[in-house]
């Protein structure tokens, strides 16, 4: 049997690392100085909202081929627990999907098409994909070449999520599969009092479909059943 | 889809409730009253009610329909959308991110099943309809009450009540649509017109 010399083996190691680094869907990451990395960290959570909120979009589905039509979607997400509720309903106020996730997915109403178990799957995961930020720290953080803060997490609802801030306030999240495989693109745009205006979301499954997504109301979510104080309205 | 196409036989009654603009002590009355109707304008609140929703969301819009089977439907807010019906058959348009488009995901064209059901409501023929049973109940504000005949309907509407208004004859006050528990769809008409000229073009043109 021939040994390969050491000059040849370095090649091919050096032909690997680069067929693989061509290949990565994953953007770099310029890496910080670490007393830096935790201010970035904290800019990573400006997506999330920290305390309860509600959310009602204008969802416009475009579906494989261009066709597109548009709901109503209602959002409640709790950080703390970890949980979101999600309905959406037509225009004229049909009720096509209620349903909730806090640790295992519950469905109060879906009517055909949208009673699969991948709808509600899909669709209460979007949601935590866009509101629940990931758990743990960041296995990176650092910045990427046109000055967006970036952090990496793994392990979480997807095995590799990005999330990143651009510098005029708007920020992507972007799943990927564990072969770096994008699975969701989300660009949130238009960002006010923290809130964006405007977000899209490009699933990429059997059947891709994307979401544009204009917000409506968002507000955050008070005890409704609390006694209200002086000066101080529900839901103000 | 076979969903939307049960939910289009609601929103028939909804259109078709505007027709039914007759004084209803009777389901007679109610009849005779209709055969009068050639055309109808009206302004509409929608609120949805549900327990994800803090507050009702509402939605504000305007609804034209000539005889024997023109409809527009018509939101201003929170999202432009046109649902335009008429002998050429059914189409939606709605503001979206490419401006205003028209909805080609196909599920509408069930809702051409639908007119033929709106001709049997126009006549006010409520108590002889084949998906829903209807109670009329007289008092100061007459209430029509309907109720899902099929199993399947009633999983997704409980059902529907009908109100006209008590001080303004031949003219509807609401309609509101029973899902399930807590979560209703309540549609309220305003500035309602009879019997006036329609341009043809806003059946046709979004």
């Amino acid at each position: 049997m021939e040994l390969i010399s050491p000059f040849k083996y370095g090649l091919v190691m050096l032909m690997m690392a680069s067929f693989l680094f061509s290949c990565s869907r994953l953007p770099v990451i310029k890496p910080v100085e670490p007393s830096a990395a935790a201010a970035l960290i904290e800019q990573c959570g400006r997506p999330y909202p920290s305390v309860p909120y509600r959310f009602v979009h204008a969802i416009e589905v475009t579906l494989p081929g261009g066709s597109s039509g548009t709901l109503i979607g209602v959002s409640l997400v709790d950080p703390k627990a970890a949980a979101v509720q999600s309905a959406m309903m037509t225009l004229e106020g049909f009720v096509l999907f209620d349903g909730a996730y806090d640790k295992n997915v519950h469905v109060d109403r879906a009517v055909p098409p949208f009673d699969k178990p991948q709808f509600a799957k899909n669709m209460l995961g979007d949601v935590r994909l866009m509101y629940l930020a990931p758990e743990g720290k960041p296995v990176n953080a650092g910045t990427l070449k046109g000055g967006a803060v970036i952090c990496r997490y793994i392990g979480n609802q997807y095995p590799v999520m990005d999330v990143i801030v651009h510098r005029d306030g708007s920020w992507d999240i972007d799943a990927y599969s564990e072969s770096e495989e994008p699975r969701r693109r989300i660009r949130a745009g238009s960002v006010k009092n923290g809130i964006p205006e405007t977000v899209e979301l490009k699933a990429y499954e059997a059947w891709d479909y994307t979401l544009q997504m204009r917000l409506i109301s968002a507000d955050p979510v008070v005890q409704e059943t609390a006694p209200v104080s002086p000066g101080r309205q529900p839901d103000e | 889809m076979h969903c939307f196409k049960k939910y289009c036989f609601v929103i028939s009654v909804l259109l078709s409730c505007v027709f039914l603009l007759g004084w209803a002590d009777s389901w007679e009355s109610i009849q005779k009253e209709s055969a009068k109707i050639k055309s109808v304008k009206a302004h509409f609140i929608q609120s949805k009610h549900m327990k994800i929703l803090a507050r009702p969301l509402v939605s504000k819009g305007r609804f034209y329909f000539q005889a024997p089977d023109s409809v527009r439907w018509e939101y201003v807010s929170p999202v432009k959308s046109i649902l335009l019906m008429n002998g050429d058959g059914i189409r939606r348009y709605t503001q979206g991110s490419k401006g205003l488009t028209e909805d080609k995901t196909g599920s509408l064209q069930s809702m051409q099943v639908v007119l033929k059901e709106i001709g049997q409501w126009s006549n006010g023929q409520f108590s002889t309809n084949e998906h829903f049973t209807a109670v009329l109940k007289k008092g100061k504000e007459p209430v029509i009450i309907m109720t899902p005949r099929e199993k399947g309907l009633a999983a997704m509407i409980s059902r529907i009540v009908i109100t006209l208004s008590s001080d303004k004859p031949g003219v509807l006050k609401s309609v509101k649509i029973f899902e399930n528990e807590g979560n209703y769809t309540l549609f309220e008409f305003s500035d309602v017109q009879v019997n006036e000229k329609i341009a043809e073009s806003l059946f046709r043109d979004a």
